[in-house]
């Protein structure tokens, strides 16, 4: 009886460190984060963006709200080409952008994530671009 | 199991009983072991310190003099050749910077990092840093 006691004890705790382990494979990567804020962070000529009436060097992050609020796509194809870069395997990542009450994603789906990441940056007219970024695969 | 008058167990049925106690810990000791030593285990990666200073000169170009420390690196490390890449978005009207060290052929490690790379006149463009240890 007390071997029979005592196997179940070491079985729960494997059980409990198993589980403690797999909750760790959830955990961001630092690296995520930066390509996040290298990229909305980063400030180039509006004209890139698709700004072709008053070019002048404006925040990635400050664009792409506009862009979200307003229903419009400016920089949207820069970031989608320099995600696609960054990860260029099939679905390799889904990205989310909400500014206000106006939400915006691209090719999040239901498979399971290997990491998800959400930064907020500060909109320079007002409120917060918020961005998930989630890795697949 | 043949138990006495008093509850107790004969000799055989007490070793069995401590044979399974000794088995069961042995298992649970050898589980924790690897599950500590996979955590503690070093995964390699690019020292991405080796391409800091990437600069963006007036004229759309990149630069980096850092290939006597990507030398180094290689031979401390045991690479045949390092090759690193530095390119931005297509529209961003830069042009690409190849750098290569070593023999850059045959089997072969790549990671990518995006990077903000900053100019003299305010703007900061994202930068996409592709390495390939040459192995």
């Amino acid at each position: 009886m007390d071997a029979v006691m005592f196997i179940a004890l070491i079985g729960i705790a494997v059980t409990i460190l198993c589980q403690a382990g797999s909750d760790e494979q959830g955990d961001v990567g630092p690296d995520v984060s930066e390509t996040l804020d290298a990229l909305f962070e980063s400030k180039i000529d509006s004209e890139l963006l698709g700004f072709e009436t008053d070019n002048r060097v404006m925040k990635i992050s400050d664009v792409v709200a506009l862009s979200v609020g307003h229903g419009r796509t400016y920089g949207l194809d820069y970031i989608r080409e320099c995600l696609d870069r960054m990860y260029p395997w099939t679905t390799a990542y889904g990205l989310s952008l909400e500014y206000g009450s106006s939400v915006l994603d691209w090719s999040m789906h239901a498979d399971e994530s290997s990491s998800r990441v959400t930064r907020t940056y500060p909109v320079e007219y007002g409120g917060e671009l918020v961005v998930t970024l989630v890795l697949y695969g | 199991m043949k138990i006495d008058r008093r509850g107790d167990i004969g000799f055989m049925e007490a070793m069995a009983g401590a044979m399974t106690v000794c088995i069961v810990m042995l298992g649970f000791c050898s589980f924790v072991m690897t599950d500590a030593m996979a955590d503690h285990t070093p995964q390699h990666t690019f020292d991405w310190d080796l391409v800091d200073g990437i600069c963006l000169d007036g004229e759309g170009r990149y630069t980096l003099d850092r290939t006597s420390e990507l030398e180094a690196y290689a031979e401390e490390n045991g690479l045949a050749g390092i090759s690193v890449d530095i390119s931005a978005g297509s529209a961003s009207g830069v042009g690409t910077l190849h750098i290569d060290v070593g023999k850059t052929s045959g089997m072969h490690i790549g990671e990518r990092k995006l990077v903000s790379v900053s100019t003299e006149d305010g703007r900061s463009v994202p930068t996409l840093v592709e390495v390939t240890e040459f192995l």
